[in-house]
C-alpha cells in the first residue's frame, strides 16, 4: 500500500476546512506542528491501493509578512520533502486573490492539484467558468466541488490517485523587462534550471533589494561569497526592483487576463442578502444589540437545551454505579469503582451536551461569516484598551477554551496586542468552567424562570462571561500602558461572505472539540479522583474480613481540609471547598467531580442523589448552610479569575518563548481571585448578606 | 485623493501607498489582500462612527480603520 502526504492550502474562508472535514471524515486528528505550538489538523483518506494523510495548514493570504501561521505555511512548503504535494483550494468567487496566492505556491516548485469550490454558488449565481481554460492557463489539474454537499468528491478521489493530477509549473508570469532579461541571464550564469532554485534565486534577489517584505537572507547565503557580492554590485548599480509589490503587480496583470478568458460572466459581489444582514450587523447600534443578544441567547440555550441530555447522563451514570454495587462485593474496590472512578469522571461527562452546544454555536458564528464582522465592529472599543479587533476573535473563542485561542494569536502581527492577548485570554469565560459555574449557579440559584420564560441560571452566566470579558479588557489595558506600550496596534481584515454552515462540518468540529476535552481533562480527572478516592478514605484498617475506612473528616483530605479551613474562611469557604479549589488548580472541572467524590464518599450508604441536591442540604457545624447564595457569588468570582489550568500556562510560555510571562500570568490571575472574592464576601456579609 | 475621500459607492484606481504612515506587516497584508498600484477599488461604507471603512477590493469586501485610508492614494 503506498502512502502519500498533501497539504491543504489555501485563502482564509476559501472553504479549506469544509474540503477537509468531507475528505477525512472521523479520522482526524489534532496535534503540533513539529516545534512549534500551532494546531495542526491531520486526517487519513483510505483509497484504493493508497493511503493518504492530508494536513491542514493554516489558511493564509500569501507568503509574505512576519505572522506565525503564514510563518508556519511557508515553511513547511519550503521544507517539503519530495513525495510531498499540495491540493490548493480556490474560492471561484473570489478567483483574483485565491490565484495571487496560487502563483505563489506555483513559484516554490510544488506539485499542486487546483480543488475550485463553491459549485453551488456559482450555479445559483448563474456564474459560468470555462474550466478547461482555467486548466490550460495554469498547465494544472483542477476539478470544481461543492465542498458542503460533497458534490464533486468522489472524482477528487479518484484524481488523488493518479500521480499525473499533481503538476509542478513552471514561473508563470514575468518580472518588467530589465528585471527579467537580468533574471534570465543570471539563471543561465548560475545554471538554475529547476523551479525550486529559481525561486531561491529570486528571493536572494529580493533581499538584496532591500525589500521592506522580506528580510530573510538564508537564500542570499545559499550562494558561494563571489556570486554574492556580484548580485550586490549588480543590483546597486542598476537599481533593480525585485520586490514582492513588484511581484503581486506582475501576477496581477497575468491574473486579470486568465480571468477574464475564463470568466464568462461578472461576478458581483454586491447586493443581496449578505449586503442586508451587514447594514444591521455593521450598525452602530444594532450591531451591537445584535451582538449582546446572540452571546443572552448562547447562554440561555446553554441551560434550556442541555438540561435533557445532562438528566439523561445523570440517569445513566447514578444507574451505573447501581448496577456497579449490586455485582461486585464490598470492599475497597467496589469503592474505588463506585465512588472514585464512576462518580469523579461522571460528574464531569455529565456537562458534555453543554459543552458540546457551546462548540456548536461558536462554530456556527465562525462559519456564519459572523465572527469577522463582530470583531469589525468590536476594533474601535477594543481600541479603548489597547488593542486592535484583531484580538477579538481569540478573546471570544476563550470563551470555549483558552488554549486554542492562545494559539489564535498567532495571526496577529503585533507583537504588544499578541502578548497582551495571550495574558488576558484566559480571563474570558472558558468552557472549563462551565460545569463548575453550573454547579454553583444551580446550587445556590435554584429559582423558577423569570415571566415562565427567563432562566435565572442562564442570566447569571451570561452575567459571569460579561464579567469576564470586562475585565479582560480591563487587564489589557493596563498591560498596554505598562509592559507592552510600544507598537501601534492596526486593523485591516477581509469580511468574508456569509454563509450557512455547513451540518456535516459542524458536526466534526464539535465532535473532535469534545473528544479532545474528554481526552485532555478526563484523564486528569481520573487520575485526580482515584487519588482523591483513596485521600479520602484512607487510613483504613481490615477487621474480621471487613474494609474498615475513616470518616471522611478524618481522612488524610479531611485533615489537610481542617488545616486550611481558616485560611479560606474569609472567603466564606469551608474546608471541602478548599479541597476541591486545591484540587482544581491542575484544571478547573475537577473541583466538580472533587466535591462529587468527597460529597459521595460522606454519604456512603445513604440514598443516592444529585451533587447538587447534597450540596444544597450540607451544613456547617453551627447549623447554617454552606452553600449560600453568598457563598456561591464569591465561589463564582474566585473562579471567574484564578489561573487555575496547567495547559494555558504551559502555552503561554510557548508562545511567549519564557517562563516569566505564564508566572505573571498566574500570580496576576490568582491575586485577583483570592482579592475580589474576599471583599465581596466581607461586604456581602456586613450588608447583611447569607 | 486618499480612500478616506471616496465617496461611498464610488470606485477607483489605487496609485500608491504612503508607506511610511502604515506599519510594516500592515502594508505586506494590504498587497495580499489586492490594494497594489493599478488595483480597482470600490468604497462601500464610510462608518463615522466605527471609524472604519469598509471597501470591495477584486470582489473581496475588507474592512479597515479610516486613519488608515488615508495611507492609500487614489489616481484622480
Amino acid at each position: 500500500m503506498k502512502q502519500k502526504n498533501i497539504y491543504l492550502v489555501g485563502n482564509p474562508n476559501c472553504g479549506k476546512t469544509t474540503l477537509f472535514n468531507q475528505l477525512t471524515g472521523l479520522t482526524q486528528k489534532t496535534g503540533n506542528f513539529s516545534g512549534v505550538t500551532v494546531e495542526k489538523k491531520e486526517g487519513f483518506v483510505s483509497l484504493p491501493n493508497l493511503d493518504i494523510k492530508i494536513t491542514d495548514l493554516p489558511g493564509t493570504y500569501g507568503l509574505g509578512g512576519i505572522a506565525e501561521d503564514k510563518k508556519i505555511a511557508y515553511e513547511v512548503l519550503l521544507k517539503r520533502s519530495e513525495n510531498e504535494s499540495v491540493i490548493y483550494v480556490l474560492d471561484a468567487l473570489n478567483l483574483e486573490r485565491g490565484l495571487q496566492f496560487l502563483l505563489q505556491i506555483i513559484d516554490m516548485g510544488v506539485p499542486t492539484l487546483v480543488v475550485l469550490t463553491m459549485k453551488d454558488v456559482l450555479e445559483k449565481k448563474r456564474i459560468q467558468l470555462n474550466l478547461e481554460i482555467l486548466k490550460q492557463s495554469l498547465g494544472l489539474e483542477i476539478v470544481l466541488v461543492n465542498a458542503k454537499s460533497g458534490e464533486g468528491i468522489t472524482e477528487l478521489k479518484n484524481l488523488l490517485t493518479s500521480e499525473n493530477s499533481f503538476r509542478k509549473q513552471k514561473r508563470l508570469w514575468s518580472w518588467e523587462t530589465k528585471e527579467e532579461t537580468f533574471f534570465t541571464k543570471l539563471k543561465k550564469q548560475l545554471n538554475i534550471t529547476t523551479n525550486e532554485a529559481e525561486f531561491f534565486l529570486s528571493q536572494a534577489l529580493k533581499f538584496l533589494n532591500g525589500d521592506p517584505h522580506l528580510q530573510d537572507n538564508r537564500y542570499i547565503n545559499q550562494f558561494p561569497e563571489p556570486t554574492k557580492q556580484t548580485l550586490i554590485k549588480e543590483i546597486q548599480t542598476n537599481k533593480y526592483q525585485f520586490e514582492y509589490q513588484e511581484e503581486m503587480i506582475h501576477r496581477s496583470i497575468l491574473i486579470k487576463k486568465i480571468i477574464s478568458e475564463t470568466l464568462l460572466s461578472p461576478i458581483s459581489k454586491n447586493g443581496g442578502w449578505g449586503e442586508k444582514l451587514d447594514s444591521i450587523f455593521l450598525h452602530p447600534i444594532l450591531g451591537f444589540l445584535c451582538f449582546f443578544l446572540l452571546m443572552g441567547i448562547l447562554f440561555q440555550s446553554l441551560f434550556s437545551f442541555a438540561e435533557i441530555p445532562m438528566d439523561l447522563i445523570e440517569v445513566g451514570i447514578t444507574q451505573l454505579q447501581e448496577f456497579t454495587t449490586m455485582f461486585l462485593p464490598d470492599g475497597p474496590f467496589r469503592s474505588l469503582l463506585v465512588e472514585g472512578i464512576l462518580g469523579g469522571v461522571g460528574s464531569v461527562v455529565v456537562f458534555v451536551p453543554q459543552i458540546a452546544l457551546l462548540f456548536l454555536f461558536i462554530g456556527i458564528l465562525e462559519e456564519s461569516g459572523y465572527l469577522a464582522r463582530a470583531s469589525f465592529l468590536m476594533d474601535r472599543l477594543m481600541g479603548k484598551f489597547g488593542l486592535s479587533g484583531k484580538s477579538f476573535i481569540p478573546l471570544l473563542s476563550s470563551a470555549a477554551c483558552a488554549v486554542p485561542a492562545i494559539l489564535g494569536t498567532r495571526t496577529i502581527e503585533n507583537k504588544s496586542d499578541r502578548f497582551t492577548t495571550i495574558m488576558v485570554s484566559p480571563l474570558i469565560m472558558c468552557s472549563a468552567r462551565y460545569p463548575v459555574y453550573i454547579l454553583i449557579v444551580g446550587t445556590v440559584f435554584s429559582y423558577p424562570p423569570l415571566f415562565g420564560i427567563f432562566n435565572v441560571q442562564g442570566f447569571v452566566l451570561f452575567s459571569m462571561f460579561f464579567l469576564g470579558m470586562i475585565v479582560s479588557f480591563i487587564f489589557a489595558l493596563i498591560f498596554r500602558k505598562t509592559v507592552f506600550k510600544e507598537n501601534a496596534s492596526y486593523f485591516v481584515m477581509e469580511l468574508p461572505r456569509y454563509n450557512i454552515p455547513s451540518f456535516k462540518s459542524l458536526f466534526f468540529t464539535v465532535y473532535g472539540k469534545v473528544k479532545s476535552f474528554l481526552a485532555s481533562a478526563g484523564q486528569i480527572i481520573l487520575y485526580i479522583s482515584v487519588l482523591l478516592w483513596f485521600l479520602s478514605h484512607f487510613p483504613a484498617e481490615y477487621k474480621d474480613d471487613v474494609w474498615k475506612t475513616s470518616p471522611i473528616e478524618s481522612s488524610y483530605i479531611g485533615r489537610v481540609g481542617k488545616a486550611m479551613e481558616p485560611a479560606i474562611a474569609p472567603m466564606g469557604f469551608d474546608w471541602k471547598i478548599g479541597i476541591s479549589i486545591l484540587t482544581s488548580f491542575a484544571a478547573r472541572e475537577v473541583m466538580v467531580s472533587t466535591l462529587a467524590v468527597l460529597y459521595g464518599s460522606e454519604e456512603e450508604g445513604e440514598e443516592s442523589e444529585s451533587l447538587r441536591e447534597t450540596l444544597r442540604a450540607d451544613k456547617k457545624a453551627d447549623g447554617s448552610l454552606v452553600w449560600t447564595p453568598l457563598t456561591g457569588v464569591s465561589l463564582l468570582l474566585f473562579f471567574a479569575f484564578a489561573s487555575q489550568c496547567m495547559s494555558t500556562l504551559a502555552v503561554t510560555k510557548k508562545e511567549t518563548g519564557s517562563i516569566f510571562w505564564p508566572t505573571v500570568q498566574f500570580f496576576y490571575m490568582t491575586t485577583l481571585a483570592v482579592f475580589t472574592s474576599f471583599t465581596v464576601y466581607q461586604l456581602g456579609k456586613i450588608l447583611g448578606f447569607v | 485623493m486618499t480612500l478616506l475621500d471616496l465617496n461611498e459607492g464610488d470606485s477607483a484606481i489605487i496609485q500608491s501607498i504612503i508607506t511610511d504612515q502604515l506599519p510594516k506587516p500592515m502594508l505586506t497584508e494590504l498587497l495580499e489582500l489586492g490594494f497594489f498600484p493599478g488595483a480597482e477599488i470600490q468604497l462601500k461604507t464610510k462608518s463615522e462612527y466605527l471609524g472604519k471603512l469598509i471597501c470591495i477590493l477584486s470582489g473581496t469586501t475588507i474592512g479597515l480603520r479610516m486613519k488608515d485610508g488615508e495611507a492609500i492614494l487614489l489616481k484622480t
